[in-house]
Order: C-alpha cells, then structure tokens, then sequence
C-alpha cells in the first residue's frame, strides 16, 4: 500500500464529510418493518414536492391472517387515520399477532373516495404464544420474555442439580481428568507435565516452579 | 434401557469487522486481540489436547466471514504482535512494582507467562494460522465448522429487499468455501434471526441445517411434538432450536455460571486502574486506557473484591461442568415421549475465555465428562445427527431471535431506525448499478468501484453496529461506522455514474476495507434478473 495512514485517514474523513447520508430517516418508498408480535416500524417516503400538507393524506393499515393475495383482498382495515403532518417513520402497535399488515397512504378524493398513492410492503407478525398447550414438551415455561423469569429457572435449576451433585459420587475418572485441565489448560504449558496429580496437592496453591 | 440422550454443543465466533489500518492504534482492533488472547487460543489448545488424548468428543465451531478475514490479515497479525509485547512488557513492570506483595506478584508472573505463551503458540505452534489450526481438528471429524452471514447482518430486518439476504447468504458461503476448500453444510443465523421464509433462500444455497431460537420451534405451526428436543424439517432445511435453560445456565450473567465468585472479575482490569505512567505501555495513542487482559482480582460478590485464584476457579470451572451434565440429563428426563432426546446448546464463543475467563476449561471438562464411556450424554452435533437418518417432524416456524425479548427489538428501535431506510436504498441502488454495468470489462476501473461499493454496503449491513447502539457500547464509533460505509458506498458508486474517479481514493477504499476480495458486483445483477 503506497498511502500512509494519515493519507487513509484524510480521504475517509473528506468522503465521510462530502458523502455521508443525511440524518433523516426518510425512506424512499413505504416500508413496513416488523418489531415484535405488537409492534412495527412504517417509514415514509418523501412527499409530493408540491403543497403536499395542502392535501387531505390518509394512512391505512390493513391486517389479515393470511398474505392477501391483492392489496387489499380479505385484510381487515383497522387504522384508517387523516395524516396531519408528514413523518418520516412511525412507530405502530399492531392489534394481533401472528397476522399480515400492510399500509397505505392516499388521498381522499370527495368524488373518487380514497385514491392510494403509496403502497407498503407486506409483512407478518409472528405468534405471541404458543399455538397450544406445551406441558407435554417443557414442563416448566415455554418461552422467556423476561430475565426475571429466566433467573428464577436458572436458579432452580442449579439448585436442584447441585443437591443432586452432593448426594451422588463424582463420576469416575473427574478426579484424574481435572488435575490434568488445571496443569495442562489453566497454565497454557505447551509441554505436558505430570499428567494425574491428585487435587490435594492443587489445592497447596501456587509454586515459583509452576508459575514458570 | 434408558433413552440416550444427546447434547450438541455450538459456539459461534464473530467479530465485527473492526480492522482501522488508517489509525496505528485503534480501539476497536483490540476486541480481536483480546477475543484471540482469551478465547482462540485457548480453545485451540484445549481442542489439541482432545486429540492428544484421543477424546472422542463433538464440537460445531461456527467462524463468521468477518473474523475469518481478520484473523487472516496480514495487517492485524502484525498488529498483535505488537499488541502482546506491550503486554508482555507490562507484565513484567508489574513484577516489579508488586515485589513486596508476593500474593499479586505471583499473578502478575502468571500474567507474564500467560502472554509469553500466547505470543509462542501465535507465531509458533500456529504459525498465525489459527483459522488453518482450526481446519486441522475438522480432519479428525469430532470438529464442525460452519459459517453465517457475510457481514453477520441481521437478516430478519433486512427481509424487505431480497437481494440483501441473497448476498449475506451467498458472499458468507464463498468467503468460508475460499478459504477452507469445503462448503458449509450448517448456518449459524445472526442473532440467531429468523422470519418464515428465509429457509428458501437457505435451501437454494445448499445449506442443509440452521440454528434458531427455542421458540421458532415452540410457536411453530403445527408445533413438533418433540418440542425443542428434535430438529424441525422447514422447507427441506433442519432446524435446531437452542435448549433455554440449559444455554442460559451459562451465559446468563444474574444466575449463570459465571457469576461464580470463584471466577474471574472481567471488570476490574489494571487498565483502568493504575496510573497512566505505569500503564505506559499499553495505552492507545498515548493516553486512552483499555483493557489490558491483567485482571488481579476474582467476583467475590458484593463484599471487597478478594484476589484471583486460578487454581481454585478451574476446579470450580470443573464442578460447575459436572453440574451441568448432571442438569442436562434432568432436563431430558422431562422431556416425555421421545427415542432419544437432542439438546442444543449454542453460544458466542467469545464468552469463553474472554468473558468468562474459566470458560474454555469448563468447556473441556463437559466435552471430557460427555466422552467418556459411561456418561449418559452422549455428544453429536448437527450433522452427525442428521447423518443417522431419524424421521423429523415438518413445521412452519415461527419468527424470532435470540435478542431481548425474542424478536427484533433489540436492532430496532428508537436508537437504530434511522439505519434501515438507508440500507435499503443503498441496496436498489446497487441492483440497479449492477444491471446497468453488468457487461463492464473486469479491468475497468468501475468494475472494481462497484465490487468495492457492495463490500461497504455488507460491511453497513453488521448487526453489530444496531446492537452497539442499543447497548450503548461505543454508540458514537457504531454511528460513524455505518455512516462511513454509506459514504464509501455514495463516492463510489457517484464516481460509477460520473465516469470518474480519484485513482488515489479508490486503492485507499479497497485498502481500508479489504474484505471479501472476491465478491463480484455482478451477482446483484443476476439476482433479479
């Protein structure tokens, strides 16, 4: 590479300086995209250059469970709302789960009725919970939504395998297995040491000689 | 007969792609220092003395087309060079500094030593090969190696243009299929990301499994009877979803293992605790403090932090491998009805030593336990199952990651949605670019704009960059990073439309973001054509 660094550096700063996008979120067409089973974000596209707060826009959002096979073929409107200025995104609750959702924005025309001038793209929303009952496969929850809950499975879990560790023999064969990892593994030594010290003898700490 | 009861344990490594030659110290540049420190190492080292002795274990490694770059550039390898002598400088100060407080001192030789090592098995025992290091324990076959996403993008969000989940999924392919001579059979999904139908373009790309989140299978349509304890057959793609508690007992950092108070403080490095003189040697530029992998102290709990004991954190790193096949055999004795039960265990491989520091032997010790004749678990992995010819169940699954929450929130949000317009504009951009210059002759100098300008538009692409900005990591080099690309992606493909370049600008964009070297713009074309 013929360039210095601070010649690098000086053609990324003047690039991201001439070339960086702006900072608007501004899309350049109405984009749906899925959050969670209750939430999407809708991006708007740039609005007609001309007076376009002058004219009377609406956003629809249509819901369906199943993907319409036309734009508006067996979706249930359920947000039907006079656009009273202009965002660049929305951020929207969806009323069900598991479903599809597409948007428009139009205008209304008092002759024609509602004329769409943008159309969304479709997406869906998965499942918020499981179909049926799942007793028979995970006895205790299903899916975690929140740490706290993932805690307290955690927890009852270490401490049902602990007690369960102290009521029964180690297994045969750990109490050569775990000297080796400690000398071998614990202390990156490349050349292998004594193989099968016994866990008093680890457990006296360290030495000069084993710290090298 | 009791039903035998398999525990196929994943790790996934990525790195974003952090590589800054335009600065000599970058920050960011000692993620991956750290993470090779820590974790590579030690995990190549614990996988050589698997094979040393002949441990019949199963492993599936996942290696992210970003750090599989990095790992190979000659740039970084130097770099870290660097980066250890510096720490092994310090080490030894420390020696000194701490010669009237023998308990310390004798961890700041551990610490000596430990880098020492590094640095030997780096240059030495690897010969700064550690992607080809981990190739050689495919040989054995107890080693998988899979791959993921091009830049690890966050598929589900980027759904909306299907040329953008096309070129993750292909470029990361290729890239992994350069460098190791073999495909990728399995798919490591970003944030474990997925939306009803990605399995199509899966599928179209030869990939024969993917790992998901538990409840893409568990609110999956119908739902498998065999719940998370079977793999899903989803368009013609293998499924296997992550056990929840068996995963979180690990990573977990309220209740998980690491939080053991044997183990050691990942927060309480030297590096922001002594003086800025005898942090000399590893301060970047001369006055930021990092990380410097010295940690003298273990998690005690909410008492003074007491010091370190390595030997005393590995045994509890093995009792705490015990306990956990010991969970894992409870837990499958709940899951009714089955032949055999399967248990998914993914992680980031990055927890493994980097932020659990007794990782990586807690590791050996459930793959040594699992291995051995008597055990009840017995490990596999997804290919070896699929190998062994059982039935799986069909399903529609359900979207989700693995993310707060489960779904995508975590990539949007508030803090993050600015980033998606601008992506998919770039992108129609580029398909457009792509249809119109597709016949462009290789050695024009366009041709080479556009190849560079669909290497920044992935490299825009990272999930990384959305997660450090909700996790409030580094949020403003996040910001700058996707803004960069974007303006790299916008002079580029500007100069395209111009019929002019500066040739200058163009080598130091093919130099700054050298990845992917054989990505053709081409395909972006071929996709919607």
């Amino acid at each position: 590479m013929k360039l210095e660094k601070e010649q690098l550096l000086a053609i990324s700063e003047d690039i991201h300086h001439r070339f960086a996008p702006k900072n608007q979120t501004q899309a350049t067409s109405l984009t749906l995209l899925p959050v969670d089973p209750f939430h999407a974000y809708l991006y708007c596209p740039q609005p007609p250059a001309m007076k376009a707060m002058d004219t009377a826009w609406r956003l629809q959002i249509y819901c369906s469970p199943d993907m319409p096979v036309s734009a508006t073929g067996q979706a249930t409107l359920w947000l039907d709302s006079v656009m009273t200025d202009w965002p660049e995104y929305l951020h929207l609750p969806m009323p069900v789960d598991n479903s599809y959702y597409h948007a428009i924005i139009g205008i209304d025309d008092h002759q024609q009725g509602f004329l769409p001038v943008y159309r969304s793209n479709h997406i869906d929303v998965p499942r918020a919970k499981p179909p049926l009952s799942l007793n028979h496969v995970w006895p205790e929850r299903p899916v975690f939504y929140d740490q706290a809950q993932i805690d307290t499975l955690i927890q009852r879990l270490i401490e049902s395998t602990g007690s369960y560790l102290s009521q029964h023999q180690q297994s045969p064969g750990i109490e050569q297995t775990l000297p080796e990892m400690v000398q071998q593994g614990w202390r990156y030594q490349r050349s292998p040491p004594n193989v099968y010290q016994s866990l008093e003898r680890l457990s006296c700490g360290l030495s000069s000689s084993q710290l090298g | 007969m009791a039903r035998p009861i398999y525990l196929n344990l994943v790790l996934h490594a990525h790195l974003p792609y952090v590589r800054h030659p335009e600065y000599a110290d970058a920050l960011s540049e000692t993620w991956l220092f750290e993470a090779i420190n820590e974790c590579y190492l030690p995990l190549l080292r614990m996988l050589d003395r698997l094979a040393r002795d002949q441990v019949d274990y199963r492993l599936t490694l996942s290696l992210s087309p970003t750090l599989l770059s990095q790992l190979d550039d000659p740039l970084l390898k130097q770099r870290f060079r660097d980066y250890n002598l510096r720490r092994i400088r310090l080490a030894e100060q420390e020696i000194e500094r701490l010669r009237h407080r023998p308990k310390m001192q004798r961890l700041a030789r551990w610490y000596s030593n430990l880098f020492v090592t590094n640095l030997d098995d780096f240059e030495q025992r690897y010969q700064t090969d550690l992607p080809g290091a981990f190739a050689a324990h495919r040989q054995t076959g107890r080693l998988v190696l899979i791959t993921t996403a091009a830049t690890h993008g966050f598929l589900p969000l980027l759904r909306a243009d299907a040329t953008a989940i096309g070129s993750q999924i292909r470029v990361g392919l290729d890239a992994f299929r350069r460098r190791f001579g073999f495909a990728s059979k399995g798919f490591w999904l970003p944030e474990c990301g997925y939306y009803p139908g990605l399995e199509r373009e899966l599928a179209a790309h030869g990939i024969g499994y993917f790992y998901t989140e538990n409840h893409a299978i568990l609110h999956a349509e119908p739902v498998p009877a065999a719940g998370v304890y079977a793999p899903v057959q989803v368009g013609g793609v293998q499924a296997f979803a992550r056990h929840p508690a068996l995963s979180a007992a690990v990573w977990c950092a309220h209740q998980g293992y690491p939080g053991h108070p044997y183990y050691r403080e990942y927060h309480r490095d030297i590096g922001f605790e002594l003086s800025e003189a005898v942090l000399r040697p590893c301060l970047l530029d001369g006055d930021v403090r990092v990380n410097t992998g010295i940690k003298y102290h273990r998690v005690t709990g909410h008492e003074q932090k007491a010091l370190y004991e390595p030997e005393r954190a590995a045994e509890q790193a093995w009792r705490h491998a015990e306990q956990f096949v010991m969970a894992a055999e409870q837990v499958a004795t709940s899951a009714k009805g089955r032949d055999a039960v399967l248990l998914n265990v993914p992680f980031d491989a990055e927890l493994f030593g980097h932020w659990w520091f007794e990782g990586p032997i807690w590791l050996e010790a459930v793959l040594r336990c699992c291995a051995q004749r008597y055990s009840p678990l017995q490990l596999t992995s997804a290919q070896h199952w699929l190998q062994s010819g059982r039935d799986t169940h069909c399903a529609q699954l359900a979207a989700s990651s693995w993310g707060e929450k489960g779904y995508n929130q975590y990539w949007l949000n508030a803090e993050t949605c600015w980033i998606y317009p601008k992506l998919r504009q770039s992108q129609q951009t580029l398909s457009q670019l792509a249809r119109q210059f597709v016949d462009l002759d290789r050695q024009d100098w366009r041709c080479r704009a556009l190849n560079q300008a669909a290497r920044n538009l992935l490299l825009a692409q990272a999930s990384d960059w959305p997660f450090m900005l909700s996790a409030k990591t580094l949020p403003d080099y996040a910001r700058q990073r996707v803004e960069n690309h974007l303006a790299r992606f916008n002079y580029l493909q500007d100069s395209v439309l111009r019929h002019r370049i500066n040739s200058d600008y163009l080598e130091a964009l093919e130099y700054l973001d050298n990845i992917f070297p054989a990505l053709d713009f081409r395909d972006y074309a071929v996709r919607l054509g």
